[in-house]
């Protein structure tokens, strides 16, 4: 695997996360190698990349958990091409496709894509989309397959037992 | 000559106008001394007759001295008559005062009559007032004590009426409160069936009612109980509970065997 995703993917847990990161990285990288003029990409130049003002918290936040290691494994002349095949590998990663109910903050999606390389796979990712008709619970995409496991489905598929119970406690009231 | 001038003309003009000319010509001629001899005639005989003019002047002067004297005569008798018109006017008023005065007397003694006539006049009012007070008086006890009596009597009557008409009046207070109450039991009696029908009919609209209600909710009981949740869930869980909730059913899906195996 590219020791980029390597890096990555204990605290990445989506494509458009992993992707999205990727992208800062190059950016990073490029503003280490030509804007700063440096031989090499360091922890370092982090503080004044900030200064820039072009991004938030999250995005330097991420930059300082990555290891120095991992900033002197680029080169000027190469970090491109290690860039462009992390993605290509990323693109090609398991990903299990979630539509939920509401948008979830980073910190359950985190719990989920723990849950699903502890239960699925290790190097399994997450999409996430919203649909508010889903009520609970989700559907997922996962081989081409769709699987209901959302709120409608498990009524549907107590329909009969619900058709028994709810009328009666109609009646009752 | 006048041949000659004849026949001198007769030889320049014609003789007829010529002869009307000279005739117009000696007319003319005589009128002129015609009128001439008029007044010759009319000087000569004013110069003839002087007598004339002392007449005239003598019957002028006879005329001044009538009209002197009848001047002095009207002077005369101008005098004289004012002279009477004078005595006639103090004559006159000389009557006067004496009628003016006996006047007076006549109107003090009509006064002092008037006087006398009035105060007795007033004395027989007041007499006559005093009688007609007495009068009056007894009369009016009269008519006191009468109208008294008329208004105990119509006591009387009112109070038998107010009595009868009171009678009348229990008499039909009862009457109606009988009928009342005999229309308040059959009214009861309607109200009753109209409301023990009513009943029945609602029972058996709601009747109705619940079986097409059940009808309904046994077709759409899913999308019912789905929509139910969906807005109830949609308000009432926190992102946590949805996280759990998305956990449950992917180890379901799990335990389904969805991801039973990871792509080669």
């Amino acid at each position: 695997m590219n020791p980029v995703l390597t890096a990555l993917l204990p605290f990445t847990f989506r494509q458009s996360d992993l992707a999205y990161r990727l992208g800062l990285l190059r950016e990073f990288l490029e503003f280490c190698f030509f804007t700063q003029q440096s031989t090499s990409a360091s922890a370092a130049a982090i503080a004044p990349f900030s200064a820039v003002g072009r991004h938030g918290l999250g995005d330097i936040g991420f930059l300082q958990k990555l290891s120095p290691e991992v900033f002197a494994s680029f080169q000027s002349g190469s970090f491109h091409a290690v860039l462009d095949q992390a993605l290509r590998e990323a693109k090609a990663l398991p990903t299990l496709r979630l539509t939920v109910a509401v948008v979830l903050p980073t910190e359950e999606v985190t719990v989920l894509g723990q849950w699903a390389r502890q239960a699925v796979g290790e190097r399994i990712m997450l999409e996430l989309s919203v649909d508010p008709e889903i009520a609970a619970g989700c559907q997922l995409l996962w081989h081409d397959t769709i699987h209901e496991y959302s709120l409608g489905t498990r009524l549907r598929k107590n329909e009969a037992q619900l058709a028994e119970r709810i009328p009666a406690l109609l009646e009752a009231a | 000559m006048l041949t000659s001038l004849a026949s001198g003309a007769a030889l320049a003009l014609p003789i007829g106008p010529l002869v009307v000319s000279v005739l117009a010509l000696i007319v003319v001629a005589l009128l002129v001394l015609v009128a001439m001899v008029i007044q010759l005639s009319t000087r000569l005989r004013h110069l003839s007759t002087p007598i004339y003019d002392q007449i005239v002047g003598q019957a002028q002067e006879k005329a001044h001295q009538v009209l002197s004297e009848a001047e002095t005569e009207a002077h005369t008798l101008h005098a004289v008559a004012q002279t009477a018109a004078d005595k006639l006017l103090a004559d006159r008023k000389l009557a006067d005062d004496q009628l003016s005065a006996s006047y007076a007397n006549h109107f003090k003694e009509l006064i002092a009559h008037a006087d006398a006539a009035l105060s007795a006049q007033a004395q027989e009012v007041q007499k006559q007032s005093a009688h007609f007070a007495e009068q009056f008086s007894t009369v009016g006890q009269g008519i006191t004590a009468q109208l008294g009596a008329e208004s105990k009597r119509v006591q009387d009557v009112a109070a038998a009426e107010i009595e009868s008409m009171r009678k009348v009046f229990a008499q039909l207070s009862a009457d109606a409160a009988k009928a009342q109450e005999a229309i308040v039991a059959q009214m009861r009696a309607q109200v009753a069936d109209l409301f023990e029908k009513e009943v029945q009919s609602v029972r058996e609209q709601l009747t109705a009612y619940r079986k097409e209600r059940s009808a309904a909710v046994d077709q759409h009981i899913v999308a019912l109980v789905e929509e139910t949740a969906r807005i109830a869930l949609g308000k009432a869980l926190s992102l946590q509970e949805h996280r759990d909730l998305i956990l449950a059913a992917l180890e379901e899906a799990r335990r389904d065997g969805v991801f039973g195996r990871l792509p080669t």
